[in-house]
């Protein structure tokens, strides 16, 4: 859930507060930040560099409402910033549609997820998707809209949007593998 | 009247506010069809969580990279960012202020993070919030702090 706001600090508490922060919080930022990357070693860099800028402006005693929220925006607009400049991050958040990359774990099962999987397009804009996605880290949608620079009631009406997509594919998804059973060959024929 | 998916959705993430939550339970308990939708909406989040909680990266060798990169940073091993963001700072103060205010904040001996500090503070103020925000992103942009230490540290 939401951490408490941080206030300033004492400067020997900073890395203390870091460390802390960063156990709590690491893990989530970091599998964003490769899933909007798709690159790993961009992903650390957003990491390490959205810390490194929670030190500095707490250093200069900025009060930090949502650090989560705030580290979360830093990594997004690192990693855009990046695209922008058409480094080695090229591709788009296509976390939800992609193959699965040797870090990622195969489907194993008939979840939903795994439905999903490899279909080659579900529709999703890349702000409904963002949204599903840092929705998935247990954000806030006043922590979505502040990390993506929308209002708050805009992240419900996408998530209710990205909702009816995915429910769509899903069926689409049933309904074509139930078609692809009927159109198959019978090998007795 | 049912309430709509994106009300339930809201519901499902604990968004909807305390009236309109109460609003929606005493629905469901009388609604099997949004019953079963939110269920359906559960349903789905808890898949995607599940599989977007599977450990893609490591984040371990990460913390370690962090803190070097402040060590370095507090002992002036900086490879020029705390100047370049100083200067990111004073220009912005400048234009924004002008010249004598931005020079009635100077201090000698000033760091950057200071400056960051008292541009903060002057930016909050008189821009508001969020458009600080946005002029401070502006002045971090681009500055890498750990990649460099790490590599001087190499």
């Amino acid at each position: 859930m939401d951490p408490s706001p941080v206030s300033p600090p004492f400067a020997a508490g900073i890395e203390q507060e870091i460390a802390d922060l960063y156990e709590k919080e690491a893990s989530g930022i970091l599998r964003y930040a490769g899933a909007l990357a798709e690159d790993p070693e961009t992903a650390h860099d957003a990491l390490q560099e959205a810390f490194f800028r929670f030190f500095l402006c707490r250093s200069a005693g900025q009060s930090i409402r949502s650090p989560r929220g705030w580290l979360f925006r830093v990594v997004r607009n690192y990693v855009l910033d990046l695209k922008r400049a058409g480094s080695r991050v090229e591709a788009g958040m296509d976390w939800i549609r992609t193959e699965p990359g040797p870090e990622r774990a195969a489907p194993t099962g008939d979840s939903i997820f795994d439905r999903l999987h490899g279909l080659p397009e579900i529709g999703l804009s890349p702000r409904e998707m963002e949204c599903v996605r840092l929705r998935t880290e247990d954000l806030r949608y006043e922590e979505i809209a502040r990390v993506l620079g929308l209002q708050t009631g805009t992240v419900g009406a996408l998530l209710a949007r990205a909702h009816g997509k995915i429910r769509k594919a899903v069926s689409d998804a049933r309904s074509g593998a139930q078609q692809g059973l009927r159109l198959r060959p019978d090998p007795r024929e | 009247m049912h309430p709509k998916i994106a009300r339930l959705i809201a519901y499902c993430d604990s968004e909807a506010g305390a009236d309109r939550s109460g609003r929606i339970a005493r629905h469901l308990s009388e609604c099997e069809l949004c019953r079963g939708r939110l269920r359906r909406i559960r349903g789905e989040k808890e898949e995607l969580s599940a599989s977007a909680a599977a450990p893609a990266l490591d984040p371990g060798r990460d913390l370690d990279a962090v803190l070097s990169a402040i060590a370095a940073w507090r002992e002036g091993r900086d490879g020029g960012a705390a100047s370049e963001l100083t200067s990111r700072l004073q220009w912005q103060l400048e234009k924004y202020f002008g010249v004598p205010a931005m020079r009635s904040l100077e201090r000698p001996g000033m760091r950057a993070e200071e400056w960051l500090g008292e541009a903060d503070r002057m930016l909050d103020v008189f821009l508001g919030p969020e458009a600080g925000e946005a002029v401070r992103d502006d002045c971090l942009r681009g500055l890498a702090w750990v990649r460099p230490a790490r590599e001087m540290s190499r």
